[in-house]
Formats: C-alpha cells, sequence, structure tokens
C-alpha cells in the first residue's frame, strides 16, 4: 500500500515538474514571439503596431501568470 | 459714398485631363490633396484600414530600404477569406474543453492539474491564433512606383524580402481557379521578371485582375520615363 502511494506521489512530482518545464519554454516562446514582432513592425508599419505590441504584451503577461499559477496550484 | 464692386474670386477646380492613365490622374489627385492639406482622399479601392487586403495609395505605409521619395501605390495582402481555416481551427480550440467531460480520465485527475491543463490548452490556442494572425497580417506585396516587393514572414525567425524593378517585369500572368476564388474574386498573379530572382508570386491576392492593369500602366509609364530622360 505504501509503496502505491509512493508510486503515485513520484508520478504526480513528475507530471508537476514536466508542466512547469513546459510552461518556462512557453514563457521563453512568448518573449520569441515579441522579438518576432519586434523585427516584423520594423520591416513593414501600416499603421496597427502599437496594438500589436499590446497584444504580445498581454501574451507575455498571461504566460507568466500561467507559470505562476501552476507553481501555486500544483 | 459710392458701391465699390468687388467681383466674387473665382474657385480653383482641380480640372485632371481625361487622356492621362489612371495612375496619373491618381497621383494628380493625391498630390493636388496633399497640398490642400486634406489628409483623406477618395480614390477607389482607397482604404484606411489597416486589415484591408487591397489598398491604394495607402497612407501609413513604410518599408525597410525604402527610397524617400518611392511612392507607394498598392499594398496587398491574402485575402481575408483565406483565413477560414486557422479561425475555424481556433473556435473549435476555444470551445473544445466543454466537450472536456467525454474523456473519463480527465475527471479523475485533482482539481488544480485540471485547470493547469484547461489553461495550458488556452494558451496553446491564443499563440496559434497569434501566430497565423501575423504571418497574414504582415504577408504583404508592395507595388510602389520603381519596384515589386514582396515581405513574407515563413516562421518565427525567418523573413524573406523580394524585389524586382518594375522595369525588369517581362511578363503577368493572372490565375484564378475554383469556386471560392471566383466567388470572392481573389487569385494568384505571376510575375516573370529579368531580376536576379526569375519569378515573383502575389497569392490569394484580391482583384488580380486591377492589380494586372496596375501594372501595365506603371511598366507604360517606366517606358515613358525612360524616353523623356526621368529615370530616378
Amino acid at each position: 500500500m505504501n509503496d502505491l502511494v509512493a508510486i503515485g506521489s513520484s508520478v504526480a512530482l513528475i507530471a508537476k515538474i514536466g508542466i512547469i518545464i513546459f510552461l518556462i519554454v512557453y514563457t521563453i516562446f512568448s518573449f520569441a514571439v515579441s522579438k518576432q514582432v519586434k523585427i516584423m513592425t520594423d520591416t513593414l508599419e501600416v499603421g496597427f503596431e502599437s496594438q500589436i505590441k499590446v497584444m504580445v504584451l498581454i501574451h507575455i503577461v498571461l504566460s507568466v501568470a500561467v507559470l505562476v499559477v501552476a507553481i501555486i496550484v500544483l | 459714398m459710392a458701391d465699390v464692386y468687388i467681383s466674387k474670386k473665382k474657385k480653383k477646380k482641380t480640372v485632371v485631363k481625361k487622356s492621362s492613365t489612371p495612375i496619373v490622374r491618381a497621383k494628380k489627385v493625391v498630390s493636388k490633396k496633399r497640398k490642400s492639406s486634406v489628409s483623406k482622399h477618395k480614390l477607389p479601392g482607397h482604404s484606411y484600414n489597416p486589415f484591408s487586403a487591397y489598398i491604394y495609395y495607402p497612407d501609413r505605409v513604410k518599408f525597410i530600404n525604402r527610397d524617400p521619395k518611392e511612392k507607394v501605390i498598392l499594398l496587398l495582402r491574402k485575402h481575408p477569406i483565406t483565413n477560414l481555416s486557422w479561425v475555424v481551427l481556433t473556435f473549435l480550440m476555444v470551445i473544445a474543453p466543454a466537450f472536456i467531460s467525454i474523456f473519463d480520465f480527465f475527471e479523475l485527475l485533482p482539481m488544480g492539474y485540471q485547470i493547469v491543463f484547461i489553461l495550458i490548452w488556452y494558451l496553446i490556442a491564443i499563440a496559434f491564433a497569434f501566430e497565423e494572425f501575423l504571418k497574414w497580417f504582415f504577408h504583404v506585396n508592395i507595388i510602389t512606383d520603381e519596384r515589386i516587393i514582396e515581405v513574407d514572414f515563413v516562421n518565427l525567425f525567418y523573413r524573406e524580402i523580394t524585389d524586382a524593378n518594375i522595369d525588369q517585369i517581362q511578363d503577368v500572368t493572372v490565375e484564378v481557379g475554383g469556386g471560392i476564388r471566383t466567388m470572392f474574386h481573389f487569385g494568384d498573379l505571376v510575375i516573370q521578371t529579368a531580376a536576379e530572382i526569375p519569378k515573383i508570386n502575389f497569392d490569394a491576392i484580391p482583384n488580380p485582375d486591377k492589380v494586372a492593369r496596375i501594372l501595365r500602366e506603371l511598366r507604360i509609364e517606366e517606358e515613358v520615363e525612360k524616353l523623356e530622360g526621368r529615370v530616378r
């Protein structure tokens, strides 16, 4: 019985670590998207750059927020 | 006191010769409007909407390596209907968590894991939709009075900018095929050039016939400029 509990807790720990690693990678990706958008807006301006930059900022905030929620909740 | 007659000031009319090509007429209208400090002009196909796929004489377009004297005549994107596939997919991704109860194993997970999985799912949906939007928005074809330019962002860190001078254009082919393309009036424009890159494709652009006509007029104008020795 104790072995089953130990296996269950180790699986949960592995899942938790996996999710957090995924979210860290995702946060890095969101920063990469912001860099990409900067390159795009430097290449081409059509009068919608500020709104796109705000969208990128919201995306970064969301990814960081989900990472924090995952660390707290799991 | 004697009456003094003051004649009415004659209003200046903006007369544009009908003998000139539409491009030349449009240029004259734009220059006259600019001179009279009126920012809005109503040319057919002109739009202030940054999402428009066909903008004739756009006001705010600037691109890298632009010559200061170069005038942007057309800004083209893929027709908005081409976004339908990823919009539908995003919609399905957004509503998918509502049907998660179909899978029994999901409810066996602790509540914390369920919440985090759903949040991750929505993050992926947002990233997917945003990337697809960016790809569509920044993949543009620009026609200026001097050259044609294709700006393409293939993936996250790879951009491709192709350009060819107007006088290097050798052949322009309009391809409109299929029911949807005929119904929404969009198609491909294949431009063969004498430049280093022999072919430039304008994919799924609206009004390809109009664009081909504008290119033809620009080529004629370029020829006239060459003959008159006004080449920049």
